[in-house]
């Protein structure tokens, strides 16, 4: 079982920043979330490419 | 249309951008395990790498400095807005339409001006971030010694987190716009071998150099 894990072996001992184990939720949240939004972005901006690309052939 | 090839990454900067690339993605990866979003090598593990890989990019970047300042390439990115609008206005609509690149690449300004900025801003600002914050953590049990009890462990390892969210941003918007060369892949093969695929007209006549 690991120590640094919420809820690991070391869950009981408090009063210090732990890696692993703590974080401030709001700023993991955001964090993932910008990348995701990245993520997202760039397939969506890719296929606008893809797609004007086809239509630009066509025409 | 008929293709034009330019030298634009010596040696040395193809080699500093790939042992980069490789280092950032597994510092990415052992630190997100550190943070525990990833259970591959088991925390130990992913600390003892983690640490290693960071002394291995603050040796590599001593010498990316070294040869910024030696060959006076620093120059490239020196931030500007001459055409910086034009050249968003490009990736936003443009690039959609089949328009040309704004701002055509040349041996002596091979970044657009977003690219300066942003470049700049990672080198800068974010990298030194990470390695200031990453080192201060990676001393932690030496701190009592140096008398740094104003040093919070948590603030630093907030800081250090939020700018690895950035990186990991830059890395995923860096790769994508790696597929916006003349063809897909055209930026890939000139980041590897050094030469890149332009359009005719795209680039002046004196900036051909002839294969070494």
């Amino acid at each position: 079982m690991e120590c640094h894990r919420k809820g690991g072996r070391l869950a009981n001992l408090t009063g210090f920043y732990m890696p692993g184990r703590d974080s401030v939720q709001m700023l993991d949240m955001g964090g993932w979330t910008v990348v995701g939004v990245s993520l997202v972005s760039v397939i969506i901006h890719g296929l606008g490419r893809i797609f004007s690309s086809v239509v630009r052939r066509k025409e | 249309m008929n293709m034009k090839k330019i030298y634009l990454f010596t040696r040395f900067e193809r080699f500093w951008h790939w042992c980069q690339a490789a280092i950032i993605l597994m510092l990415l990866f052992t630190g997100f395990e550190i943070h525990g979003n990833v259970h591959f090598f088991g925390f130990q593990k992913a600390v003892q790498l983690h640490n290693l890989l960071g002394q291995t990019w603050a040796i590599l970047f001593v010498f990316i400095i070294f040869w910024l300042l030696t060959t006076g390439e620093w120059r490239q990115y020196i931030p500007t807005s001459k055409k910086l609008f034009e050249v968003v206005l490009y990736y936003s609509f443009g690039i959609f339409k089949g328009l040309p690149h704004p701002v055509p690449k040349s041996k002596t300004a091979k970044h657009n001006p977003l690219q300066r900025l942003t470049y700049l801003g990672l080198t800068a600002i974010l990298l030194n971030l990470q390695m200031a914050t990453g080192l201060l953590y990676f001393l932690y049990n030496d701190w009592p010694i140096w008398g740094w009890t104003f040093l919070d462990l948590r603030l630093l390892a907030l800081i250090h987190l939020t700018s690895a969210f950035a990186i990991l941003t830059f890395v995923i918007v860096h790769v994508y716009m790696a597929t916006t060369g003349h063809s897909v892949t055209s930026y890939f093969v000139a980041m590897i071998t050094g030469w890149e695929e332009v359009g005719e007209g795209e680039v002046a006549d004196w900036e051909i150099q002839s294969r070494p």
